[in-house]
């Protein structure tokens, strides 16, 4: 911290005796305001005119006399000059107008004029230089108050110098830290001296001191207000940084300190009252706005999500189904239209193998027939007897005889072959029955559940069974996958009805609801949820709990349990979400609200 | 929350290093050093002269019993001077010190010419005194009969310039609050100290009773008429801020433990907020105006005493946190645990003390719980009117009427010396 030139001055003054000062005029107030502004640097005494300061000079010396002569009117001019000839005070300082400088300027025995307005400052530099003057007897250097004010300056500029000056003042005065007893006893006697000699200086002005503040406030009316104008500068000029800084920060501090206490006074109360609050009331609730970042929404939307898969699942699986009972379907179409077709080919293979058994038995009987009439005719060899009865009547030639034998010969020969063909066509026959006899086993036993035993028949009508084997198997089958799928669907229906309906009432729920939009819910502790029932109304306070006003209804009490954290005591809370029908949605924003009435009541 | 962490983590550190501090190194360091024993000292060659100062406000008829324990000093009579200094006590103080004066006229009564607190009224008294040695000593305190002896012994056998003696309670049955004090001012003595007697720089040697080098006291006096807090005169506290600037000036304060005086401690819980809200201020600008002048202590010293400021602040932070998350069970054990210790510490020593100063341990016990709630709330109160020129002692402000005007009327009473004020 810089000190300014005057108190390099003051300071080091006031290391030693305080300067003696006798003030002269009415501005007593001010002045000695300036000379008290540093404790016993300067002691000022007051007299009100030359007269009585020079009766106070025969009775007690003085370092200094200031004599404030600004007043036209004052009549203590000539006392002035005698003071200063009489030689009692060795500085006279005379504070006058302009006009009167050059008057006073002239008198012997004044050491300095100051012409008003003036620096307060230049007062006591001149006060001091003037006391420095009298120590220096006489110094030409430090006549000029200007050049001292420099040197000062220089020396104060000098930080180091100075701080080493005050530790080498304070080492004079207290000796060092840790110096032996003795030598802080030696420096201290010097200092009892000089705190004695303060004393007896401050007792004996004690009373003047309680006649000065009488004086001053007597004298009030006759300060020159410029003079007072100069008094608070030099009040600015003296004050170093922090101490022009010290009532800002007093102020600030007071005032800081007012607000902080008082916030905190109304801080502890507010908690109190919110502690008892909490430890009596079961009507607060907290609320909140349910939305898809919600831990509740996360997971109802997990869930829904996972409804929706399975919905997707299901409908695929009984599509499916579906379409397996509209293959099986089709496939016991085709089975029955297979074994429709086949039956009426073994119909058919019937009537066509009844009508060529019909033809060839036909055939065997014409043939039997031509053996039979041939034979009847040829019986006892007739045709040869004939002929040679007719050759031995030759009423046939030898070759007709010949020729006639020979034709005989031949139709037994045709007859055998007949014979062969009615053999032949009886293997046919009985072939043909044997077919018959397949087919129609194969039609009694198409109608037949399943096919047990057929009578064997040739290759060419194995296909036939075959296929009817296989219209059947589909048939079968057929039924069997549409059974299959009916039931399948029937299940897998049951269940996408299950699955959309629980899509349906997650959808409906708030917490549903929130996945859409955000909702406005109330966490209800298990504590307080006795108080919760659909329609009751809701109330949202100022500060949590003071002047209420109604913000909606309770709604729909949403299942499954949450948790929240207590607003005051921070502990977790386990209870339900209600749902709140709120008026106005900012009221949701709040950190509380309250069911059924006004927590004080308004 | 990293914020709140390290200080979490800051406020650990503290508390292990005061509580190192005090009851590890400072019992450590107390048995270790013989100064502390029982019957350590020597007489001098030549008894030293001493002056009893005793500044009283407001404190009624129990500066008769003051009075009166100070005509038992073993002291030579020679050598001491006792004056008591009236600093325009308000109700009849005035009347009681008259007739303590008229029974024992060799006892000297001052008044200021207004009420200018109790350091300056010290300050003032001592200005005018000549004797080689000040004891200050408060109004409402009884001495045992050899207790300057033992003061001056020690400290002239330790050649340190101030020496406190020990205070315990004389009301100790009083109250439920007087009991719990009067083991804690027992504890106090017995381990808060420990650590700055060691090394010489008791920080605070309590107004009670502490002995002064009369050059120590005009070293400083100075800064105790200069004491003020941003521009306001700060009248409280002032044995903390008079012993620490002595202690800044290289000066060496020790405790006696052989010297005992026993106090009045508030009866009841306005008187001892008031207490504790003077304390608190008291520690706090005491922290804050030391600042500047920290090179001058000793290291360890130094530590200690900066933990423990800085402690003053952060407890009751730790505690307003764990209170606004209502965690009071762990604070609270621990709490229990330590004044549960200090109790038993107490009930097996209180023999040491006479019958009028025992209590039962166990009203410590309630300590663990006044203790958080006063630092929680008289903490910030104190941070915020450390601008204060309270006394704040008994008589609350009452005493900051102007008496001027009744002191000027008031003539000088007893053997008070020649220039004095009155």
């Amino acid at each position: 911290m810089t000190s300014t030139p005057y108190l390099t001055l003051v300071e080091r003054r006031a290391e030693q005796s305080p300067l003696k000062v006798l003030f002269v005029g009415h501005a007593l107030g001010g002045v000695t305001k300036v000379f008290r502004r540093k404790d016993e640097a300067i002691a000022c005494a007051h007299e009100s005119s030359v007269e009585l300061a020079i009766a106070q000079l025969e009775t007690e010396s003085y370092d200094c006399a200031l004599i404030d002569q600004r007043d036209p009117t004052d009549s203590d001019k000539l006392n002035l000059v005698s003071l200063a000839a009489s030689g009692m005070i060795s500085s006279l300082i005379v504070l006058t107008t302009e006009e009167h400088a050059e008057i006073y300027r002239c008198i012997p025995g004044v050491k300095e004029v100051l012409e008003a307005p003036v620096d307060p400052g230049m007062i006591i530099k001149s006060i001091l230089h003037a006391a420095d003057s009298n120590e220096d007897c006489g110094d030409a250097d430090h006549s000029n108050p200007d050049e001292e004010d420099e040197n000062t300056t220089a020396a104060t500029s000098e930080g180091s110098t100075e701080t080493d000056d005050e530790n080498a003042s304070q080492a004079e005065l207290y000796g060092p830290p840790n110096a032996p007893a003795q030598l802080r006893t030696e420096s201290q006697s010097e200092r009892d001296a000089d705190d004695k000699k303060e004393a007896s200086a401050e007792e004996e002005n004690a009373d003047e001191d309680w006649l000065d503040e009488e004086l001053v406030q007597a004298e009030k009316s006759n300060v020159t207000k410029g003079f007072e104008a100069s008094i608070e500068k030099v009040k600015e000029a003296d004050h170093s940084i922090w101490k022009r800084f010290v009532p800002l920060a007093n102020f600030l501090y007071k005032k800081t300190a007012v607000i902080v206490l008082s916030a905190l006074f109304l801080t502890f109360l507010f908690y109190g009252v919110m502690i008892v609050f909490f430890m009596t009331s079961t009507g607060w609730t907290l609320p909140f706005e349910l939305s898809r970042g919600h831990m509740l929404v996360q997971r109802a939307e997990r869930d829904l999500g996972q409804l929706k898969l399975r919905q997707n699942q299901v409908r695929e699986k009984l599509f499916v189904a579906e379409s397996e009972l509209a293959t099986a379907e089709r496939n016991l179409r085709d089975g029955e239209l297979l074994l429709s077709i086949s039956r009426r080919t073994v119909e058919q293979e019937i009537m066509e193998n009844t009508a060529l058994r019909s033809e060839v038995v036909a055939h065997i009987e014409r043939l039997k027939e031509v053996i039979n009439e041939f034979n009847r005719l040829n019986k006892n060899d007739g045709f040869g007897s004939d002929l040679n009865s007719a050759y031995r009547k030759r009423l046939i030639t030898k070759k007709s005889l010949h020729a006639g034998t020979l034709a005989v010969l031949e139709t037994m020969h045709r007859i055998a072959a007949v014979s062969n063909e009615i053999a032949i066509k009886t293997i046919e026959r009985d072939r043909v029955d044997r077919r018959i006899a397949y087919l129609k086993s194969l039609q009694e036993e198409a109608v037949q559940p399943e096919i047990r035993t057929l009578v064997s028949a040739g290759a060419d009508l194995v296909h036939l069974a075959k296929e009817i084997i296989q219209a059947k198997n589909t048939i079968s089958f057929a039924k069997q996958e549409i059974a299959t799928a009916k039931t399948k669907t029937t299940h897998l229906s049951d269940s996408l009805a299950v699955v959309q309906g629980n899509i349906k009432s997650i959808d409906t729920t708030p917490v549903g609801r929130a996945i859409q939009a955000p909702v406005n819910v109330l966490f209800v502790p298990y504590d307080n949820l006795s108080n919760y029932r659909k329609g009751e109304p809701l109330y949202q306070c100022v500060l949590s709990i003071i002047w209420c006003s109604k913000a909606g209804e309770i709604g729909e009490q949403i299942d499954g349990e949450t948790n929240a954290v207590h607003p005051l005591f921070g502990k977790p809370l386990r209870g339900v979400f209600v749902e709140a029908l709120v008026d106005d949605p900012s009221s949701i924003k709040l950190e509380m609200l309250h069911v059924g009435r006004p927590p004080l009541f308004f | 929350m990293l914020a709140v962490t390290a200080l979490e983590w800051m406020f650990g550190l503290l508390v292990l290093i005061v509580f190192t501090n005090r009851y590890v190194f400072g019992s450590l360091l107390r048995v270790a050093d013989k100064r502390t024993e029982q019957g350590y000292g020597k007489d001098p060659e030549v008894w030293p002269s001493v002056a009893i100062v005793v500044p009283v406000f407001c404190e009624g008829k129990d500066v008769l019993e003051t009075a009166n324990s100070f005509a038992d000093l073993d002291y030579p009579r020679d050598k001491l001077t006792v004056v008591f200094v009236d600093d325009c006590s308000t109700d009849d103080t005035m009347e009681y010190l008259e007739m303590a004066v008229g029974m024992y006229p060799w006892m000297q009564l001052r008044q200021n010419p207004h009420n200018m607190g109790k350091r300056l009224g010290i300050k003032e008294a001592v200005l005018d005194l000549d004797t080689d040695l000040v004891m200050s000593v408060d109004s409402d305190v009884i001495v045992e009969p050899n207790v300057v002896t033992q003061l001056v012994r020690h400290m002239y056998t330790t050649g340190c310039d101030a020496v406190g003696g020990c205070v315990f309670v004389s009301n100790a049955d009083q109250s439920w609050l007087t009991r719990m004090q009067a083991v804690k001012y027992w504890i106090g003595y017995h381990f808060l100290k420990n650590l700055e007697n060691a090394f010489d720089h008791v920080m605070c040697l309590s107004g009670c009773l502490t002995l002064y080098k009369r050059e120590a006291l005009l070293a400083v006096d100075k800064d105790v008429e200069s004491r003020t807090f941003l521009g306001d005169e700060v009248k409280y506290g002032e044995d903390r801020f008079l012993t620490r600037k002595i202690v800044e000036r290289g000066y060496r304060t020790r405790l006696c433990f052989n010297a005992r005086c026993y106090t009045k401690a508030p009866p009841n819980m306005a008187a001892y907020l008031n207490q504790q809200l003077r304390w608190r201020r008291s520690n706090m600008i005491d922290l804050i105006t030391a600042i500047p002048h920290l090179n001058r202590f000793n290291a360890f010293v130094l530590i200690h005493y900066l933990s423990m400021g800085t402690l003053l602040f952060f407890y009751p932070w730790f505690l307003t946190s764990k209170m606004m998350e209502l965690d009071f069970v762990m604070p609270m054990i621990w709490h229990a645990l330590l004044v549960t210790i200090f109790a038993l510490a107490y009930e097996l020593n209180k023999h040491e003390l006479p019958e009028f100063a025992q209590t039962s341990g166990l009203w410590f016990l309630v300590m663990a719980a006044v203790f958080p709630v006063i630092y929680v709330t008289m903490t910030p109160l104190a941070l915020f009117t450390l601008g204060t020129t309270s006394w704040e002692t008994r008589g609350g402000n009452k005493h900051n009427v102007n008496t001027a005007t009744q002191v000027s009327l008031r003539p000088a009473v007893g053997s008070a010396p020649p220039g004095g004020p009155a």
